[in-house]
């Protein structure tokens, strides 16, 4: 299993970046290598350049901003979960980066690798499309800005076209309170389903709720019919569970050999439930 | 910019084990096999090649790293440690001496990777639970204990205090 | 001498959790396997695997890869079949179906990831650019994708295995019609554990030398196996054996996975021979999960007849193997269902059984051994049914048990199969497992959780291991073959002892604990015995497989040791002016018994049997070294039982495992901590058989879990502490009364997790039959019951 030949840069700017990957259409932009690697090592991509970003110094920064955090592309998982700026302004990313894969691969797998990389099972698309995030994307003509719903295309696909790189990703602060919370079948492993969860509170309960579920279709999936309904009600038993039947109803849910789209719904329910109630009893965790 | 081509070596100059190494490697070998093959660090067991397994995990600037998913070109001006360095001349670490008491290998394959993986959690948490080392461990697969011992041997007293003082491994 | 004799060992270093010896090397990287062999100029090899689950290949072009830089040579099945025909496995059973599995298909092929050609290069990754360069076209042939289409027998799985019958057998045919019909219940069930792999963590590996100055053929091979290996290259290459060497090196895992002679091992030393340099053809991970061997695979379909009691009347089964396309050498598809067959009603009193064993050839892996194998799967069908038998009669799962198992009363008692049992603890079992478990605060806190919504459930499994294969348990199984093993026990002028075994170790600590043995043999401290192990020019065997390390390294130690002994008293004797038969070894002396002070070092009379001829009786033959055999004389039986307390998310399926307890019966244990080492990692297994690992084929007979990231391996987090408790019945057919137990946990703990699911849906009205209970499997059962 070893990886097919292929050439390699280490530039040092994104504009350098951005021009390697214009050059040539089989180069491949190299972030944390946690998912590429292991495709190529199966044999299932060969890219005739990879184009690592290790030396871009740019994309290794957390910035705090006063409505926002951008977290650079390659601001490695562990650097996140380390950033101060994350942990007290973003808990929901902290609260997620807790199920992203294993120590080793948090320590080289990077966020915008993971945004970019757009695997339905994986965490942080969940997150900044919950967050509302604006992906920054550069090209040959400049920067441009993504919304999470026009980012994720489905399996594997997102609007970063040929010759352009995710650069960073602008997540605003949230007023909601969020939770986290998934399904997969061992710690660690791609989600078969997940849910981010966030609820702003008002004297008679939840004045505002936003679902999104990951794992359970191609891309991560609000949940509108779920979210109009909690809209000024209490967080009770029976209200946590009919806006946990209303989200599944509403997804168009994946099969895998892992768990079918009558499964996926059940799970998605089912955290969706969960989550409202750790929520209401003052408990994100 | 450093750059090759498929066929061009690059040079790699690394700190490892404590000691200024320097090596050719294609853009397409992985750290394990260029730590293996050029090195002769043979204590780097390759298990799965695709980063599930653990067992290649290593330090790399004193954080655990699968070195199946890192290309030798990228360990350039980088710490490297591997299982070779761990022991205090010919005394076991005691994490490593820990690790014996237990009975916390059998086979032995995995267990360097394993050891690396306990050095980056004590390090950051010299005084985890059995659960906190649990999480820590889910990510390297051992077919021979059970785990149950790798986790008496990470949380012994003596491998604690080791690690609380800075003299672990 | 009686290749069985028991020799005399008085345990003192027997029994004392000797830290290992083994560990030092391992701990700090400076052990070697077989992939850290690196010889001047050694080539790499891969190979081409099958793409397609059956089919021929009509055209193969291997120009390309020829031409590739780097490229040693290219083979397809052309160039082995006059070499070496294949891997050929037969049986001597009237029926019985052989096969010859090709080093490289050259004609038909029958599963997903067989061999089709093979690339020697300078690199393992140029010998992979290469495979991408043979061209292939294939004409697919329908796939015979389960267990149920081959015994159609309409479409053929390997069109040299006619209706796909490997084996059809029922030896056991006793009428227990009467008894289902007189039975106060009948439980049944169509229970069928899927396919495994054994997943060492160190993948299969062979490097291979051939020199043609001396003819020597020097091979290293990560093997449970290596006096097998040696004999079978030597008869499929054509090849003299005498020329011939296998080192087995540190080997990183087996679980039986390691304990066949495979295709490929027989193609890279045809590739040294060819090419005069060595090649290693280390297997990558994918082809670990394609080619390594797959397990268990069995459907039971068993039914149980009990009485108002509980009482057992009679059990009927009928056993399919979901075989694949070959049968695997030694063990042959007979390993599974029909070795199962011949043990499913141990330990239990069971008046009569009828059992009938097929064995089908489907497209896929071959089934080969895994630890337990044969046991795991008729285990866990027999213990879901009994507990379900007990809530049929309204009794505790543990009460069931008592009412059936052999008990010492009993002795010897003879199952319907024929298997004697004549000692085991199987009683004290289950009163122990209850006692840890405290069933009834069990039962309350299950019945609370019930009311939040949450499934608790807990399953107990009760065994018999059949250990230390050996002649008779061969037999047994109706496998037509002999086997012994040696041990070469030299005392050194110094009084050091130095011992060569065939027993190889691929973790089980072997070193350490034959060095016990050794040590009590002589009465001398554990670190005066070196254990010289791996490779074949000192020793033979039929290798460390079927828990028979410890056994048969005991029974060779032990004869060998006793045959010097008797020169040591011959000696001492004179010296001590006592008859030789009065002459005793303890702690590092030799003393008259009864009298500690009529005592010289034992050091000083190994020094006079090298060194003062004057100390030596008449007719002395001074050589302090002695090579015996060891076959035990009958089966032997170890024994014990696991509880595992689970909980089920019914709305994601998910099984979480809370605890497991075991009770573990392996006569005298050599070295506690490594038999409790031994326990939990086969827990582990367990759990990943029972909840976690499942190879998948298609109905195309293509592979979906060929990664580690599909083919689920228990993690840290999927395996809880384990609370273990020992009984200690010793063996009479083994010196220090010791029983072989490495695949205890395999045998019996599967089936623990299995009926604890099956306990926390029992109140839904639902069972899982199919393992492992996936969240899928589980899932469609809940929401089958809901819809009804």
């Amino acid at each position: 299993m070893k990886f097919p030949a292929f050439a390699y840069a280490a530039p040092t700017t994104v504009d350098e970046a951005v021009a390697l990957l214009a050059e040539d259409e089989d180069a491949r932009p190299l972030a944390g290598g946690q998912s590429l690697l292991p495709i190529m090592a199966l044999r299932m991509a060969a890219p005739s350049l990879l184009v690592d970003l290790g030396a871009i110094a740019s994309l290794r920064e957390v910035r705090d901003g006063p409505q926002s955090v951008r977290i650079g592309a390659m601001v490695t998982h562990a650097a996140n979960a380390r950033s101060a700026a994350v942990r007290d302004r973003l808990p929901l990313v902290g609260d997620a980066l807790h199920f992203v894969a294993h120590q080793a691969v948090r320590n080289r797998g990077t966020f915008g690798g993971s945004l970019a990389h757009a695997d339905p099972g994986a965490e942080m698309p969940v997150v900044v499309t919950a967050l509302g995030g604006t992906m920054l994307v550069v090209g040959a003509g400049g920067e441009r800005s993504v919304a999470p719903e026009e980012f994720f295309q489905g399996l594997y696909t997102t609007a970063v076209g040929q010759g352009e790189l995710l650069v960073a990703v602008d997540l605003p602060v949230s007023p909601l309170r969020w939770t986290f919370d998934e399904v997969a079948r061992r710690a660690g492993d791609l989600a078969m389903a997940m849910v981010a969860v966030g609820v702003r509170d008002d004297d008679n309960g939840c004045a505002e709720a936003r679902i999104v579920l990951g794992g359970v279709s191609d891309r991560p999936c609000r949940a509108p019919a779920a979210e109009a309904y909690l809209s000024g009600r209490a967080l009770t038993e029976d209200v946590a569970r009919e806006a946990g039947r209303l989200a599944a109803a509403d997804l168009d849910a994946r099969s895998d050999h892992h768990a079918n789209a009558a499964l996926r719904r059940s799970m998605a329910a089912a955290l969706v439930r969960r989550s409202l109630l750790r929520l209401a009893a003052g408990d994100p965790r | 910019m450093r750059r090759a081509d498929k066929d061009g070596r690059l040079e790699v100059a690394a700190t490892v084990n404590g000691s200024e190494r320097r090596f050719g490697a294609l853009p397409r070998t992985h750290l394990a096999d260029a730590l293996r093959n050029e090195l002769q660090l043979y204590g780097v067991h390759i298990g799965c090649e695709h980063g599930i397994c653990g067992a290649c995990t290593i330090l790399v600037d004193g954080l655990p790293v699968r070195s199946c998913l890192m290309l030798a070109v990228q360990a350039d001006g980088k710490r490297i440690d591997t299982v070779e360095g761990m022991a205090d001349g010919r005394t076991l670490s005691p994490l490593q001496d820990s690790f014996h008491r237990h009975h916390a290998l059998q086979c032995g394959f995995c267990t360097a990777g394993v050891l690396a993986t306990a050095v980056g959690l004590l390090r950051e948490n010299p005084n985890p639970t059995r659960q906190e080392v649990r999480e820590v461990l889910s990510g390297n697969i051992c077919r021979c204990t059970g785990y149950e011992t790798i986790v008496d041997a990470i949380t012994d007293p003596a491998v604690l205090a080791a690690f609380a003082k800075g003299a672990g491994a | 001498m009686s290749k069985s004799e028991v020799a005399y060992i008085r345990p003192k270093s027997i029994g004392v959790s000797v830290p290992r010896r083994e560990d030092p090397a391992l701990l700090t990287g400076r052990a070697r396997y077989v992939a850290d062999i690196a010889l001047p100029g050694q080539l790499h090899a891969a190979i081409l695997r099958s793409p397609i689950g059956h089919g021929k290949v009509t055209r193969i072009d291997v120009t390309a890869a020829r031409a590739l830089a780097g490229v040693e040579l290219v083979w397809t099945g052309q160039d082995t079949a006059g070499r070496c025909p294949g891997v050929a496995s037969s049986l001597e059973l009237p029926g019985f179906v052989a096969t010859v599995q090709p080093l490289l298909a050259h004609d038909e092929i029958c599963f997903i990831g067989e061999a089709i050609a093979v690339v020697v290069a300078e690199s393992r990754a140029i010998a992979e650019d290469a495979l991408e360069l043979i061209e292939v076209d294939y004409e697919e042939l329908p796939v015979v994708a389960d267990a149920d289409t081959a015994i159609a027998g309409q479409v053929l799985a390997n069109t040299r295995v006619p209706a796909n019958m490997v084996y059809r057998c029922d030896r056991v045919t006793d009428d227990v019609a009467p008894a289902f019909a007189a039975a106060a219940a009948v439980v049944g069930g169509r229970i069928e554990v899927g396919r495994v792999s054994a997943s060492p963590i160190e993948t299969r590996g062979i490097v291979a030398r051939h020199e043609w100055t001396t003819g020597a053929l020097t091979v290293w091979l990560a093997t449970q196996m290596p006096s097998f290996c040696k004999t079978m290259m030597a008869i499929f290459l054509q090849f003299p054996e005498h020329l011939i060497e296998v080192i087995t090196p540190q080997v990183g895992g087996s679980f039986g996975q390691k304990a066949h002679v495979h295709p490929e091992e027989l193609l890279v030393c045809l590739l040294a021979i060819e090419l005069g340099r060595p090649v290693a053809w280390i297997e990558d991970r994918q082809e670990n999960l394609f080619r390594g061997t797959h397990a268990k695979h069995q459907i039971n379909d068993l039914a149980i007849a009990v009485d108002g009691e509980g009482r057992f009347l009679a059990f009927r089964d009928r056993v399919i193997t979901d075989g694949g396309a070959y049968n695997t050498l030694p063990w042959t598809h007979l390993i599974e269902g029909h070795a199962g067959m011949l043990v499913i009603t141990d330990p239990y009193k069971v008046p009569a059984f009828a059992a009938e064993s097929i064995s089908v050839a489907t497209n896929k892996c071959p089934i080969g051994s895994y630890r337990g194998v044969g046991f795991t799967s008729p285990a866990l069908a027999r213990e879901v049914l009994i507990d379900r038998a007990a809530r049929a009669v309204g009794i505790s799962p543990f009460e069931i048990r008592r009412r059936n198992v052999v008990r010492s009363e009993d002795f010897p008692y003879t199952s319907r199969a024929g298997l004697k049992i004549s000692e085991g603890s199987f009683l004290a079992t289950v009163d122990k497992l209850e006692a840890m478990v405290g069933y009834d605060a069990f039962r309350a806190r299950q019945e609370s959780a019930r009311k939040r919504g949450r499934y608790l459930g807990l399953g107990v499994s009760i065994y018999t291991e059949v250990t230390g294969v050996s002649t008779r348990t061969l037999h047994y199984f109706d496998y037509a073959v002999t086997s012994h093993d040696t041990a070469t026990v030299r005392v050194e002028p110094t009084g050091k002892v130095s011992v060569t075994t065939g027993i190889v170790s691929s973790g089980q600590g072997n070193l350490t604990t034959l060095a016990q043995i050794a040590a009590d043999a002589f009465g001398v401290p554990v670190e005066d015995v070196t254990i010289h192990t791996g490779n074949t020019r000192h020793a033979v065997g039929f290798g460390t497989i079927g828990s028979r390390g410890a056994m048969i390294g005991a029974g060779t130690i032990g004869r060998a040791a006793e045959m010097v002994r008797a020169k040591m008293r011959a000696i001492a004797g004179r010296l001590l002016q006592a008859p030789a038969d009065e002459i005793e070894f303890t702690d590092g002396m030799i003393h008259v018994r009864g009298d500690p002070g009529r005592a010289m070092p034992f050091a000083a009379v190994a020094g006079a049997a090298y060194f003062a001829e004057a100390t030596h009786p008449e007719n002395f033959d001074p050589a302090m070294e002695a090579t015996a055999a060891f076959d035990p004389a009958d089966i032997i039986l170890a024994n014990g039982g696991h509880v595992a307390i689970v909980e089920v998310d019914i709305e994601t399926g998910m099984v979480r495992v809370e605890k497991v307890f075991a009770v573990e019966d392996c006569g005298r244990m050599i070295n506690p901590m490594i038999v409790e080492g031994q326990i939990r990692g086969g827990v582990a297994q367990a759990i990943g058989l029972a909840l976690l690992e499942e190879l998948i084929y298609d109905e195309n007979g293509q592979l979906v879990t060929a990664t580690l990231q599909d083919y689920l391996l228990p993690t840290a987090l999927d395996v809880p502490d384990i609370e273990i408790a020992h009984l200690q019945t010793p063996s009479a057919l083994v010196p220090g009364g010791i029983k072989g137990m490495g695949e205890s946990s395999m045998v019996s703990a599967p089936a623990a997790v299995a009926a604890a699911v099956n306990d926390a849906l029992a109140c839904l009205g639902v069972a899982i039959e199919h393992f492992p209970a996936t969240p899928q499997r589980i899932f469609d059962a809940v929401s089958g019951a809901a819809r009804q």
